[in-house]
C-alpha cells in the first residue's frame, strides 16, 4: 500500500484537503473513525456571521469585516490565508457541488439569513440551492411544514418566533405552520434520513403533493422540516430533492440536530 | 383577599402545613416566591431517613425520623422506594462506631441488624470487598417533588389556595397582632394584600428575612450541602458510611440514577447555591472508596442546597453537630407579635410531623379542637404512578409500534414519550419547563435536557401554556440553570456530549445572538 497523502479525519476540512491533494494528482487515503459530526451540521458554509462576536446585528458581508479581523486576530485562519484565497476556496467548493449534483447558492461576499427550527436565524454564506427558498430576505408568505413524529423541528414555534422578527423588520418573509399527520414512510421510523430517502421516491412525492396542495394559498413558498439535507448528505443522495407543484416550489431549510 | 392562615414557603414544610390546615377545615393560602420545591426541598438527596444516621449523636431527631419513616411509607408509598439501607464500615473507619450505632439503635427500638459483609456483597456486588462490618436499616429513597406536590394538590382539592411566584414584601401588625401581609406577583409586578389572623413562616433559609418583616428577630445558620448525580444505579440500597457524619458518607439510588452526598459547609450566601469543584472531587473520591465503580461512572450533574439550621451558635464552625431537629417559634410569646409562627430546621423525613406540631399550635390559638389526620390519610397520587425505573418504562412502552399511541420518545435518556408530556402539559394550568421535567423525568438523564428541552418548550408553546414570544427567554434561562449543574462534572464522555449540545444551541440555533 502506497499513498502520497494520508488524511486523518473525514470532516469538512479533511475531505477538502483530500480532494485538493487528489485533484493535483496525489494518491490519497482518508482515514476516519465513524461518521464524525459532519452530518449533524447545517450543511451550509458559514462565512462570518457577527463581528465583533458580541454584536447581535449580523454582518451584511463577511468581507466588510476582514481588515479589522486581520488587525484584531492576526492568527485567525482568514487573516492568514487572506481574502483572495477564501474566495477561491469558496468558488472551488461550489464547483465541486455542481459536479456531484448538489449545487450551492451564495457567495462569501454576502450574508444569507436562514431560519432555524426554533425560529431564530442563522447567518451563513453558501447554502444548497434548494435551501435558498428559506432565505429570509425573500419577501412573501412561507408555509412551514412539519411531520408528525419528527421531533426536532417545531413549525408552530418557529413560525411564531419568525413572525416576531418579521414584525420587527429584521426579516422579509412571513410564516404560517402546519403539521402533516399521516405520511407513510413504509413502516420506517420518522427521521430526517428516512424522510429524505422517501422523498426520492416518486410515489411518495405524489402522495405528499396531494396532501399538501389543499393547504396552499397562492404565492406560498413551502419550507419542509428539518433533517432533510442532513439525511441526504449522510446517505449520499444528490440533487433529486427539488421539485415543483403548479404554483409552488418546495424546498428545504434548517436542520435536524440529532438522529 | 381574606383568609385565616397564610403559609409562606412552598417547600416540604409549607406544603405539609397547608395540607394539615386544609384537612382540619381551616381556610388557608400558601405563597411561594418561586415555584414548589425551588429551595432546599428540591435540592437534597431524596433520602427517607430511618433515623440511624442520627442515632448516636442526636437521638431526638433519630426517634422522629423513625416514626415518620413508618408513617410516610404508609401514606406516601407511591413516591417511596423501600430500598433498605446499609451502614458499612471500611478498615479506615473508627472501629467502635458500628457497636455504638447498634447500641444506640437498640435503645431507640430502631430496627438495625448486623449482617455479614459476604451477604451484603452478594446483594450489592459493586461495593468494595474491603467492607468489614455491615448493619441493615430501613432507609429508603423518596421523591421530594412528587411528595410535596401531592400535599399541595390535596390541600387545593379541599379548598386551600396555592400561589407560586408571590414574594411577600411586608407583614402588617396592629397592637402586636398579625392582620395581613403584602406580596408581589413576580410575573406581573402587581402588588396585592391578604388579610389574615395567622402567618406561618415556613420560608426555610429565607425564614429570617420573613420574620424580620414583622420585626421579629430570627437567626438561622446556613449550611451548604453539595451532591453529585451519577447516571447509573450502581447499588439498589441506600449506602451509609459507618462512621460519624462526614462528607460523602451517603449514596442514594434514585430511579436509574445514583446520588452521592453530601458536604457540609457553613455559608452566608443563600441565593443560588452551587457546588464547588473541590466538593465534587471530594464526593467522588469518598464515593469511590466504598463503591469503586463510581470512578468509571458518568457524573451527569452536581447541585447544592442550603440547610436552614436552628441557632445553636455555640456549635461553632461544625454545623454537623447542630441538631437536625426543628424549632417551632411562637413569636407571640417570644417577641409579642401574636399570630406569627416560624417553623424552621428539621428535614424532609420529618416534614409531616413539623406540620402537625405547627397546626396543633394554631388550632389551639384559634380555640378550636380539631385533631391531626395526616398520619393516617394516604396522600393522593395519580394511579399510573410508580417509582420510576427504566425497566418498567421499557415494558410499558414495548415495541416501536406502540409509539403510534404514545407518540415518539422525546426524552431518549429517560424514555419519556410525547404523549406523556402533552398530557402533563394539558393537565397543568401554567406548567413551567421545570415542572414538566419533574413530573415526567424528561431531561433528568445524561444529557440533562440538552436535547429535549427545545422539544418541551415547543410543546408548551403549542399548548398555549406560555405567552407568545417568551419561548426563547424560557429556553435560555433553562440552559443557564442547566449549565450550573453540568459544569462541575464536565469531563470525559460528558464533556464530549456537551460539545455537541453547545454546538446545537450556539451554532445551529444561534441562540446566543437572540
Amino acid at each position: 500500500m502506497f499513498y502520497d497523502v494520508i488524511v486523518i479525519g473525514a470532516g469538512l476540512a479533511g475531505l477538502m484537503a483530500a480532494e485538493a491533494a487528489q485533484s493535483q494528482g496525489a494518491r490519497v487515503l482518508v482515514l476516519a473513525r465513524g461518521m464524525g459530526s459532519l452530518p449533524l451540521t447545517t450543511g451550509c458554509i458559514d462565512g462570518l456571521g457577527y463581528f465583533p462576536r458580541t454584536t447581535n446585528i449580523p454582518l451584511s458581508s463577511p468581507l466588510s469585516a476582514l481588515p479589522q479581523l486581520k488587525e484584531d486576530h492576526p492568527y485567525h485562519p482568514y487573516a492568514i490565508v487572506g481574502q483572495e484565497k477564501i474566495m477561491l476556496a469558496m468558488a472551488h467548493f461550489q464547483e465541486l457541488g455542481q459536479v456531484i449534483g448538489l449545487p450551492y447558492y451564495g457567495t462569501f461576499a454576502s450574508t444569507l439569513l436562514i431560519p432555524t427550527p426554533l425560529g431564530t436565524y442563522h447567518p451563513t454564506c453558501l447554502v444548497p440551492e434548494t435551501m435558498n427558498q428559506g432565505n429570509l430576505s425573500i419577501p412573501g408568505p412561507v408555509l412551514l411544514l412539519g411531520f408528525r413524529g419528527l421531533k426536532d423541528f417545531f413549525p408552530f414555534l418557529a413560525a411564531e418566533n419568525l413572525n416576531i422578527l418579521h414584525s420587527q423588520g429584521k426579516i422579509a418573509s412571513s410564516f404560517r405552520a402546519e403539521v402533516l399527520e399521516k405520511l407513510d414512510l413504509g413502516g420506517k421510523a420518522m427521521n430526517g434520513l428516512n424522510l429524505a430517502r422517501a422523498f426520492d421516491g416518486e410515489d411518495f412525492r405524489n402522495a405528499f403533493i396531494k396532501i399538501v396542495r389543499p393547504l396552499l394559498k397562492s404565492g406560498d413558498s413551502i419550507a419542509l422540516s428539518t433533517g432533510y439535507l442532513a439525511g441526504k448528505l449522510a446517505a449520499g443522495f444528490a440533487g433529486k430533492n427539488k421539485f415543483t407543484t403548479e404554483n409552488t416550489e418546495i424546498t428545504e431549510m434548517g436542520l435536524k440536530p440529532k438522529d | 383577599m381574606k383568609t385565616e392562615v397564610v403559609v409562606i414557603g412552598g417547600g416540604a414544610t409549607g406544603a405539609g402545613v397547608l395540607r394539615d390546615l386544609a384537612l382540619r377545615g381551616i381556610d388557608a393560602v400558601l405563597l411561594e416566591k418561586e415555584e414548589l420545591t425551588s429551595g432546599t426541598s428540591g435540592r437534597n438527596h431524596g433520602l427517607l431517613h430511618s433515623g440511624a444516621r442520627y442515632a448516636v449523636n442526636d437521638p431526638d431527631s433519630a426517634r422522629e425520623c423513625l416514626a415518620e419513616n413508618k408513617i410516610l411509607k404508609k401514606i406516601a408509598s407511591p413516591c417511596i422506594e423501600p430500598t433498605g439501607g446499609f451502614f458499612l464500615a471500611l478498615p479506615q473507619d473508627p472501629p467502635d462506631y458500628a457497636d455504638d450505632l447498634l447500641r444506640a439503635c437498640a435503645s431507640l427500638d430502631l430496627p438495625a441488624e448486623e449482617v455479614s459483609p459476604a451477604e451484603v456483597l452478594q446483594k450489592e456486588p459493586a461495593l468494595s470487598p474491603k467492607i468489614n462490618r455491615a448493619i441493615y436499616v430501613p432507609d429508603a429513597s423518596i421523591d421530594p417533588f412528587r411528595l410535596i406536590r401531592s400535599n399541595v394538590e390535596e390541600a387545593e382539592r379541599l379548598g386551600a389556595q396555592f400561589f407560586p411566584h408571590r414574594r411577600v414584601v411586608a407583614i402588617f401588625t396592629a397592637d402586636g397582632t398579625i392582620h395581613g401581609l403584602q406580596a408581589i406577583d413576580a410575573k406581573t409586578g402587581e402588588e396585592f394584600r391578604i388579610t389574615c389572623r395567622f402567618i406561618i413562616n415556613a420560608a426555610g433559609v429565607w425564614a429570617g428575612r420573613v420574620a424580620r418583616m414583622a420585626g421579629a428577630p430570627l437567626d438561622i445558620l446556613f449550611s451548604k450541602g453539595s451532591l453529585v448525580v451519577l447516571n447509573r444505579r450502581l447499588v439498589n440500597s441506600v449506602i451509609n458510611r459507618c462512621r460519624p457524619p462526614s462528607n460523602g458518607d451517603i449514596l442514594v439510588p434514585h430511579g436509574p440514577a445514583l446520588i452521592i452526598g453530601t458536604t457540609s459547609q457553613t455559608v452566608t450566601e443563600i441565593e443560588d447555591p452551587s457546588p464547588e469543584e473541590e466538593e465534587v472531587d471530594l464526593l467522588l473520591s469518598e464515593g469511590e472508596t466504598i463503591l469503586p465503580e463510581v470512578s468509571s461512572t458518568r457524573a451527569i450533574r452536581a447541585y447544592a442546597g442550603v440547610r436552614p439550621l436552628m441557632g445553636a451558635r455555640e456549635a461553632g464552625e461544625d454545623s454537623r453537630k447542630i441538631s437536625r431537629d426543628f424549632l417551632l417559634l411562637d413569636h407571640g410569646e417570644a417577641d409579642q407579635i401574636k399570630g406569627l409562627f416560624s417553623i424552621v430546621g428539621g428535614k424532609l423525613t420529618t416534614y409531616r410531623l413539623m406540620a402537625e406540631r405547627t397546626v396543633d399550635v394554631i388550632v389551639k390559638a384559634m380555640g378550636r379542637k380539631t385533631s391531626c389526620t395526616t398520619a393516617e390519610k394516604p396522600l393522593p397520587f395519580p394511579e399510573e404512578y410508580t417509582f420510576h425505573d427504566l425497566g418498567s418504562k421499557l415494558r410499558k412502552i414495548g415495541l416501536p409500534q406502540s409509539f403510534q399511541e404514545t407518540g415518539e420518545i422525546l426524552c431518549e435518556c429517560e424514555l419519556v414519550s410525547r404523549g406523556e408530556i402533552v398530557q402533563e402539559i394539558r393537565n397543568q394550568p401554567y406548567p413551567s419547563l421545570k415542572e414538566i421535567q419533574e413530573r415526567t423525568r424528561a431531561g433528568m438523564g445524561p444529557c440533562q435536557g440538552g436535547f429535549c428541552s427545545p422539544r418541551l418548550t415547543a410543546l408548551l408553546s403549542e399548548g398555549g401554556k406560555i405567552p407568545p414570544g417568551t419561548s426563547l427567554p424560557i429556553l435560555k434561562r433553562f440552559l443557564e440553570e442547566r449549565w450550573k449543574g453540568t459544569r462541575p462534572v464536565m469531563w470525559g464522555p460528558q464533556l464530549r456530549e456537551e460539545q455537541l449540545i453547545q454546538a446545537l444551541y450556539t451554532e445551529l440555533f444561534n441562540l446566543d445572538h437572540f
